[in-house]
């Protein structure tokens, strides 16, 4: 029973990492209607920075607000410069240009900071635990409170206020949108920032759990994904929720799947999504789309 | 003409000079050698050793090359992906025409050109890697490895664990592929009648975000033995997430994992106390931090040839230690092929090997021959203490595994 508890909290724990990482894809799903696989390998590149700057001498703090502006206006810049192309090309052009930015920035963070793993202090500080039994450490707890509060706030963002449903209304139906005097290149750019911003603060807060190197996001990419196909790519709820429900199938099968060997282990956690979506093909909370994903 | 060439043939023979033989890659002036390396992709941190090396040849063509050749080494990034290794070890074959393959780092990429390499009788000599697979002399002839096998030095760990932990509860850790794999049967085998104890074993795919579950489960199953033998990042996550748990088993790393640079400065010092693994390199972090080995001329020889030859990479870096001693071996292989450099000399060298490189631990020498590939036969069992790899009992011989007996710290979780 303990051991249960353990692998449920911290799937939660981990879970709430793949979500945190998802939102950002739901931002850039939302406001351009496609998924910037290159997402994660920009996290990085700015995670290093902020990393470049707390070893420059630059309070936490300091190098944490800094890294998300800068965060913002590479955003902005990478969105001015190499997407404008091809913001009305088909998905496929613009996966062949996120993946094109996924190599170019993974091969720029190893020449520029090199490859040897290295670690940034921990938001929140990583000896003291939230529970007795150790289930679940500061940082991580850390993780969960921002990822909840990231999730509500973009859930507002966008029903609510007037930029963000503007910025939905430009992925619904950007020739409307134009003629109805929304600048839609504008909106673009700004999604592109909010998603650079978002990633930024998701390398800075995983980087201590997962030590930050040029590959750190490969793997969460994967996985978040995963949540996010799950949980409804275009909900911030469905996300989260699909991150955890993920890290917790995962390591409830490792446990208590002895039979399948560990080989099968990664396999048959995939498998139970996949049953999931043929019951639910658009996720737990997601719209059903035309367009293709 | 006849007296002409028979006078010529006098010449030649009187004077004791045997023409020169040569294959595709070597000639008068230069050895051209191939190597890949991944300078990219996962396991990119390994890419020092080929930078280590080039600086070691640059060493050697200062000084006037081997027999007056210079060595041309001509290093290309395969990703450490199997289709990429095919794409430029064809490249330096058919396109830069190298003499030999030297070292290519890694195993699964490797083993997509073993068969050519043998098909084409080209060398693949000492190949970054311990799997078995490149120890097979009858099958594999042209293909040489160059690290202690994985399942010897599994072995060893596992001798170790049933000899001072008899009746402790095992885990282990690896990951999921043939070096994993190879670890995990090495200890199973050299735990002997002990290996019931192992209660739980975990691994992992290189597509895991993280191995909070796997160390979770290990923790569970109440071990107070760990074999962990995660490679890279995947150790430094796992040895973090113990800490975090409060779970401190007798821990023991592959000498992969006992990286400084990648492994223990990321997840601090004070984490990897008492760790124990089995060593063959020396580490030059000792040079600075030792004063006994202040006056050590290997030492200071290894310094001068990576501050001169290779700055861009730091000379503490573990794999830079490894293409160090490497780059020395072949240069000794070169230098006995004298001027026979044809492929099948450059072989017969390279299964010929007795050389007590510098930057080995005492004792240690690298022995190869023509029915035996594996170069390294004995290993230094190492403690981590303060920041130190401290060693203890006698080179333990992979065969006869007479492993010593556990220091009194680490005798806590029996």
């Amino acid at each position: 029973m303990e051991l249960f508890l353990h692998q449920i909290i911290s799937g939660l724990a981990v879970g709430s990492i793949y979500g945190l990482f998802a939102l950002s894809l739901v931002v850039t799903r939302l406001a351009l209607g496609s998924i910037n696989f290159a997402q994660g390998e920009i996290a990085t590149f700015t995670t290093y920075i902020a990393w470049f700057l707390i070893n420059q001498g630059f309070s936490f703090a300091t190098a944490f607000v800094l890294t998300v502006m800068i965060a913002f206006l590479f955003g902005l810049l990478l969105e001015s410069t190499i997407f404008r192309p091809v913001e009305k090309a088909n998905f496929f052009s613009q996966m062949v240009v996120f993946i094109g930015l996924l190599l170019a920035f993974n091969g720029l963070s190893g020449w520029i900071f090199g490859y040897i793993p290295v670690t940034i202090p921990g938001l929140f500080s990583r000896s003291h635990f939230f529970f007795t039994n150790n289930y679940i450490s500061l940082q991580q707890t850390g993780i969960l409170c921002v990822t909840i509060a990231s999730m509500i706030m973009l859930a507002l963002f966008f029903r609510f206020t007037a930029l963000g449903l503007k910025m939905r209304a430009c992925a619904e139906n950007p020739i409307l949108s134009q003629l109805s005097g929304i600048p839609i290149s504008r909106m673009w750019a700004i999604a592109w920032g909010l998603s650079a911003a978002i990633g930024a603060i998701v390398g800075i807060l995983i980087a201590p759990v997962l030590f930050l190197e040029p590959n750190m996001m490969g793997e969460v990419l994967f996985y978040a994904l995963t949540a996010a196909v799950i949980g409804g790519v275009d909900s911030p709820v469905g996300v989260v929720l699909g991150g955890v429900i993920v890290s917790i199938i995962e390591n409830l099968t490792s446990t208590y799947l002895p039979f399948a060997a560990n080989e099968l282990k990664l396999p048959i956690a995939l498998f139970i999504i996949m049953l999931v979506l043929l019951i639910k093909p658009a996720g737990f909370f997601g719209k059903k789309h035309n367009q293709p994903l | 003409m006849r007296y002409l060439l028979s006078f010529l043939f006098v010449l030649l023979s009187s004077t004791g000079v045997m023409a020169a033989q040569y294959d595709t890659g070597a000639s008068d002036t230069e050895i051209k050698i191939g190597n890949t390396a991944p300078y990219t992709g996962p396991v990119a941190a390994a890419h020092t050793i080929a930078v280590a090396e080039k600086a070691y040849f640059d060493k050697i063509n200062a000084e006037g090359g081997v027999n007056g050749r210079k060595i041309n080494f001509i290093s290309l990034d395969d990703a450490y992906s199997p289709p990429k290794n095919v794409e430029q070890t064809r490249a330096l074959v058919q396109k830069d025409k190298v003499f030999l393959i030297f070292n290519p780092v890694g195993t699964q990429n490797t083993l997509a050109t073993r068969q050519y390499l043998n098909q084409q009788k080209i060398p693949q000599i000492l190949v970054a890697t311990g799997s078995p697979e490149f120890f097979q002399p009858k099958k594999f002839p042209w293909s040489t490895g160059f690290l202690p096998g994985y399942i010897d030095e599994g072995k060893v760990y596992g001798a170790y664990v049933a000899k001072n932990f008899p009746n402790a509860k095992v885990g282990v850790l690896y990951q999921n592929d043939s070096l994993g794999k190879a670890y995990y049967e090495g200890f199973k085998q050299g735990m002997g009648g002990k290996a019931k104890n192992i209660v739980r074993a975990e691994s992992y795919e290189l597509i895991n975000a993280n191995l909070d579950a796997q160390v979770n489960n290990l923790k569970a199953s109440g071990a107070t033995v760990l074999f962990n033998a995660a490679i890279a990042k995947f150790a430094a996550q796992s040895i973090r997430k113990m800490d975090e748990l409060n779970w401190h088993p007798a821990l023991f790393l592959n000498f992969i994992n006992a990286n400084r640079e990648v492994v223990f400065k990321p997840v601090g010092y004070d984490k990897i106390q008492g760790a124990i693994t089995a060593r063959y390199l020396k580490d030059p972090y000792e040079y600075k931090s030792n004063s006994a080995n202040k006056d050590d001329q290997v030492f200071a020889n290894y310094y001068e040839t990576m501050k001169k030859y290779g700055p861009s990479i730091s000379p503490e870096d573990q794999y830079a230690v490894y293409g160090y001693v490497a780059a020395q071996t072949l240069v000794d292989i070169l230098k006995r092929c004298g001027n026979d450099l044809t492929r099948k000399n450059a072989l017969k060298q390279a299964t010929n090997i007795n050389l007590a490189a510098e930057m080995l631990l005492p004792g240690i020498e690298i022995t190869v021959q023509p029915n035996n590939y594996y170069p390294f036969r004995k290993l230094q069992i190492m403690r981590f203490e303060g920041e130190h790899w401290v060693p203890f009992g006698d080179l333990v011989d992979v065969n006869t595994l007479n492993v010593p007996v556990a220091p009194d710290t680490n005798k806590k979780a029996s």
